[in-house]
């Protein structure tokens, strides 16, 4: 009987937990809780791996984070049978590693040749000049791990670690929309104006949501994905 | 037409959303479903028509056309008043009434419970958004132009139903009995349990319902949890609603049916589905106690209430 011990298997080389959120939801977690790109990519396989068995095992959707994937439920998924289904289906391991290689497409991103609200800041304590700051920004590549706080907020990882900045200790009430900006490790993207305490080192002009959907994104109202590579262009 | 006279606080739900998670948009929609759907039943509606859905407040509107109407989910005193104001009548939940060319609905106290729905015999004219015409407040799109309805706004309907074609009303539905915040009554709450070392601290406790409640979250104000420093240093992680988070504070913080995709906080656990309407209607005030669940028990809670759930609705002409 389950009272919250989660349940562990070994997937595609990582240790990972099953949990379950209430009976609507089970959240798949790497026991290695780290922002990177290895997690990233792990959480990307077992996503990719759950795709082609999503609908007949009542899966809804597929939610990926840095270091975990949820899994919403049908409203009358069996949740007994459904954990047991899973710790097969990751057991058999490597058929399914096989089939979850594909390679993430990668969106570039105009930065608007004004530097945003806290450019300067950032480079002076970094002790760069801003061209410098934003040039080293766009040098590295990044990966959306996830998407969240807003619709389309894309959570990157990938920003050089001499660039990470600690979130501001207020919060700005209102964000400029498509402000490309850093919090501690992670950079992101804001879509719409709105209060955030990350610091605004650049905008774009790209629109990252739109509810009635993207044409060039196959009708899909985010223009980035969980797991799209992510180029700045400055 | 609807002539919208005092908003409070309402908005226009439905469904929801399904899919759209992974790209931070959440499911939202109807906070009590198994009211909206009743409402919406008896008015002949298919049970995810979109409704007003009306959270404690004074509310007001007129219709400017003859149209039937059914309200369902919280005890209210619901009051027509006639087009010139001199007669008014008050009208029963739980059953369709009619309200003729310029009369006016009033929701004129609360009795027990937070959240009401008004369903119409006919489709409000409101656009579909991604597949839903629920208002999605933190991304200010769906419902009416992605916000709370407010006062002098105009709704339009699109294929009314003629009164002859309306079922004749029957004996009224009986009104849920919510817990009242004045009672001092308990109301369980059932969760299934995330971090077991936060779930055992939960469970069995009775917590308080703040102010601080939204369609987002709902604050609540009791014994403090004790939380260990690897549960708090975790990443962020998918949330649904329902989900149990404990802030730094100690204190236990429940998403609601607008809850973000994506959350930081520690979870003790999750409300199970045939309880999160009730977590619509208890107010300011109210009282719970958690009690954890194992899945065995989950399960069977959920069948009997998805038994009970469509008796309820097979009682509906």
């Amino acid at each position: 009987m389950f009272t919250g011990e989660p349940i562990a298997f070994e997937f595609a080389g990582s240790s990972w937990l099953i949990y379950t959120l209430g009976d609507r939801a089970i959240r798949v977690e790497l026991v290695n809780q780290e922002m990177s790109l290895a997690s990233c990519g792990a959480v990307r396989k077992l996503s990719t791996a759950l795709q082609p068995v999503q609908t007949s095992l009542g899966i809804q959707a597929l939610v990926p984070a840095y270091a975990s994937l949820m899994l919403m439920l049908d409203r009358n998924a069996d949740l007994i049978s459904l954990v047991s289904k899973l710790s097969e289906l990751f057991a058999a391991g490597d058929s399914v590693n096989a089939a979850a290689k594909s390679v993430a497409p990668l969106v570039q991103l105009q930065l608007m040749p004004e530097p945003g609200l806290d450019a300067a800041l950032l480079a002076d304590a970094f002790g760069l000049s801003v061209p410098q700051l934003l040039q080293q920004f766009c040098a590295a590549q990044y990966q959306v791990a996830q998407i969240g706080f807003r619709a389309g907020f894309p959570y990157l990882i990938g920003l050089p670690p001499a660039l990470s900045f600690p979130r501001s200790s207020s919060v700005r009430a209102q964000v400029p929309a498509l402000s490309v900006a850093i919090g501690g490790p992670q950079a992101g993207i804001y879509p719409a104006a709105g209060p955030g305490g990350w610091h605004v080192i650049a905008q774009i002009a790209q629109p990252l949501f739109n509810p009635r959907g993207f044409a060039e994104r196959g009708g899909s109202p985010c223009w980035l994905a969980p797991g799209d590579r992510v180029a700045f262009l400055c | 037409m609807l002539s919208i006279l005092k908003a409070g606080l309402s908005s226009i739900q439905d469904a929801g959303r399904v899919g759209y998670e992974a790209l931070g948009i959440g499911h939202g929609g109807f906070a009590d479903p198994d009211s909206a759907q009743v409402a919406n039943l008896l008015v002949g509606n298919s049970m995810e028509s979109p409704c007003i859905e009306i959270c404690e407040s004074r509310f007001e509107l007129r219709a400017t056309q003859a149209i039937q109407i059914a309200c369902f989910g919280a005890w209210v005193e619901l009051c027509v008043i006639s087009a010139d104001a001199q007669t008014q009548r008050i009208v029963p939940a739980g059953r369709a009434f009619s309200l003729s060319a310029g009369e006016s609905l009033h929701v004129q106290r609360w009795f027990a419970g937070r959240t009401f729905y008004l369903a119409f015999a006919a489709r409000l004219q409101v656009p579909q958004v991604l597949g839903s015409s629920s208002t999605d407040l933190a991304n200010q799109f769906g419902g009416l132009d992605g916000r709370m309805l407010k006062n002098g706004d105009a709704l339009a309907f699109e294929s009314i139903l003629p009164a002859s074609a309306n079922k004749p009303a029957s004996n009224a539905l009986p009104i849920p009995i919510w817990p009242s915040s004045s009672a001092r009554a308990i109301s369980p709450l059932r969760f299934l349990a995330c971090r077991a070392e936060l779930a055992t601290q939960l469970h069995q406790q009775s917590y308080q319902f703040t102010p601080q409640c939204s369609r987002a979250a709902l604050r609540l104000q009791g014994p403090a949890l004790q939380v260990n420093a690897a549960l708090s240093s975790a990443l962020s992680a998918g949330v649904i609603p329902g989900t149990l988070q404990v802030l730094p504070s100690g204190e236990p913080l429940v998403l609601g049916v607008d809850a973000q995709t994506l959350g930081g906080y520690p979870i003790a656990g999750c409300v199970i589905q045939a309880d999160l309407p009730l977590l619509a209607q208890l107010r300011v005030g109210a009282l719970v106690r958690f009690e954890c669940v194992d899945w065995v028990e989950a399960v069977r809670i959920h069948r009997e209430y998805a038994a009970r759930r469509n008796r309820q609705l097979s009682c509906i002409p």
